[in-house]
């Protein structure tokens, strides 16, 4: 036990002060194995197998595919076509915000280029339509998060290539909750609308539909072939990450004319450097693994759980509130790591669902990333509107309620929320 | 200059990597054949493009890092905690090096299965891209302390996190 609280005090210590989160996984891992006098080579061992992956080919082209279509004027049709269907309600903007980081979700695999690219154009022009910044900057944050719990998802890619769980299954698992979520933002969104007396946009017309329709059909061909290809199981995620690369790319540079070669360059270096950065902390993280199950530290989590008989229910309670402390004070990727090796040798014993343990922590990246002092979407936000990140997270509470009330509903309804989707297709 | 070169490997990495995907879906979907040389080069990409872009996101200074709180210190302060940052990013690279060198030599019998490709081909860039690390690590500190003597911070605060997925 003791063991444990210096190794998390370091991580979390280390990483508080500044050292990239890859070097604070693997210096405290190394620390801790040289002594107990293991052999280092195992280091390397861990670093090489950490990404020798197959299923984690996906990381890469699911971010370039993201980055493409960031680049690729994609965003705006979409946006045009959310405005469409939903921008006559009351609070109209607020719910196209909605709906187009949905649609958005769909394809790209990173909430973070989601933020940026809806955000870069929602948050001015609700801003000048008269919502209050702090409330715009707050729902275009916390509907990116469903950038992570909608399939296609990287954080999702990372986590089933981690726990060795179908990459395909866990996409399924997210469709509910990530349905769920985005229809109790644009819920939330509408009340406080009302309240505020918010404007509606022009109202809902088939003609503005079908033509708006027509703009995106061919960037919204892309979640129906990559999604459809995955849960229909005709492709494996990583082809489809494949296909979403190169429809991108046809799309943007056929179709729309909106992405020169010049830029398309550009977009291959910006997603090989951010892959470079994730998949080193991903590298680390199985370092970090290793030396986890090495000491046994996970035996102070599976010790009081056989010995009080946790049920389930209470054990994912437990592990959220984990996450969600962790995930304040650090970001997904670091949470994800130093959590998931501690709690899942337990949720075994207790017969927990792989899928709904994954979900669980996905809905938590979530929630972390709305949190202060670090959350990478409020921190985009809030500079896209001015606006300071208390006043922003201020007005988030009845979003982050959602995301709990989702957050819930996965713990308490595994079977219908995560694993019915995965079972009727038969993943 | 040689920034550009980094850059141009990293986008020929990625660029790889679709291309070869790409051309297993065709195979698979439309030729109704395989590549079974695909697999192998593809997870030996994915490791270049893991370690080299590391390197690169090193130099860059994109790697995910959380600098909300040492960007509040006074400077002197700043300064101590970037160099230690730099030393453990040092000790980690050099462990990449002396055991990634030890076990690229210990795997130069191996071969892989389907390529024969000598197995420290694909263990070799653990070692260099550590090595490379050190060296760049270093150049940041020699910097950093010109900086320092100038009243500049290492972790300046206008800027937030590193980009995150």
């Amino acid at each position: 036990m003791t063991t444990l609280v210096l190794i998390l005090s370091l991580l979390l210590g280390s990483i508080g002060l500044g050292l990239p989160i890859a070097f604070a996984l693997a210096a405290v891992s190394i620390g801790a194995l040289m002594f107990t006098g293991a052999d280092m080579s195992i280091v390397v061992q861990r670093l090489y197998e950490g990404t020798n992956s197959f299923p984690l080919l996906a990381v890469p082209l699911f971010i370039l595919a993201g980055t493409i279509m960031n680049h690729g004027g994609i965003s705006t049709r979409l946006m045009n076509f959310a405005r469409a269907l939903v921008g006559s309600m009351r609070g109209g903007l607020a719910a196209v915000n909605v709906v187009t980081s949905m649609f958005f979700a769909g394809m790209s695999g990173t909430s973070m280029s989601d933020t940026a690219a809806v955000g870069g154009v929602m948050i001015p022009q609700m801003i000048k339509r008269g919502y209050s910044p702090a409330f715009t900057a707050a729902i275009t944050a916390s509907s990116s998060t469903i950038g992570v719990i909608i399939p296609p998802s990287v954080p999702m890619v990372i986590l089933a290539a981690y726990m060795g769980i179908s990459t395909g299954a866990l996409f399924a698992a997210g469709i509910i909750s990530g349905l769920l979520l985005g229809l109790g933002l644009i819920f939330v969104g509408w009340i406080v609308s009302v309240k505020r007396q918010y404007p509606a946009e022009e109202p809902f017309t088939f003609r503005q539909a079908t033509s708006s329709f027509l703009s995106a059909a061919p960037a919204l061909v892309m979640p129906l072939i990559v999604l459809g290809g995955i849960l229909g199981g005709i492709f494996t995620p990583t082809e489809a990450s494949g296909i979403a690369v190169v429809y991108g790319i046809v799309i943007a540079l056929v179709v729309y004319r909106s992405l020169s070669f010049a830029k398309l360059y550009q977009c291959f270096v910006e997603s090989a450097v951010l892959t470079g950065a994730v998949m080193l902390v991903t590298a680390t993280a199985h370092v970090l693994g290793f030396t986890f199950t090495y000491l046994a530290l996970a035996d102070a989590v599976l010790e009081p759980v056989s010995q009080m008989e946790f049920g389930p229910v209470m054990l994912l309670v437990v592990l959220a509130a984990f996450l969600i402390v962790v995930g304040t004070f650090l970001d997904g990727i670091a949470m994800m790591f130093i959590v998931v090796p501690l709690f899942l040798p337990a949720t075994q014993l207790v017969g927990i669902d792989p899928l709904q343990f994954a979900m669980v922590v996905m809905i938590c990246w979530g929630i972390g990333q709305q949190t202060p002092p670090v959350g990478a979407a409020l921190f985009i936000t809030s500079v896209i509107a001015r606006v300071d990140v208390l006043r922003i997270t201020y007005a988030n509470l009845p979003f982050i309620a959602v995301m709990f009330i989702v957050l819930a509903l996965v713990i308490l309804l595994p079977e219908w929320i995560v694993l019915s989707m995965p079972r009727w297709l038969g993943l | 200059m040689l920034d550009r070169i980094f850059e141009f490997i990293c986008a020929v990495l990625m660029a790889g990597v679709v291309l070869i995907t790409t051309a297993t879906i065709v195979f698979r979907y439309i030729l109704q054949s395989s590549l079974p040389w695909s697999y192998e080069v593809l997870l030996g990409l994915m490791v270049y493009l893991t370690f080299f872009s590391g390197y690169v996101a090193l130099r860059q200074g994109a790697h995910l890092r959380i600098d909300v709180v040492v960007g509040r210190l006074p400077l002197r302060a700043q300064m101590a905690v970037y160099l230690i940052n730099q030393l453990v990013v040092i000790g980690v690279s050099l462990v990449m090096v002396i055991w990634g060198t030890e076990q690229t030599i210990n795997y130069s019998d191996r071969f892989s299965l389907m390529l024969n490709i000598p197995q420290p081909v694909f263990y070799a860039v653990i070692p260099l891209a550590g090595a490379a690390m050190i060296i760049e690590c270093l150049r940041q500190c020699m910097e950093a302390i010109r900086g320092f003597q100038q009243g500049k911070a290492p972790y300046s605060p206008e800027r937030q996190e590193g980009e995150q997925v």
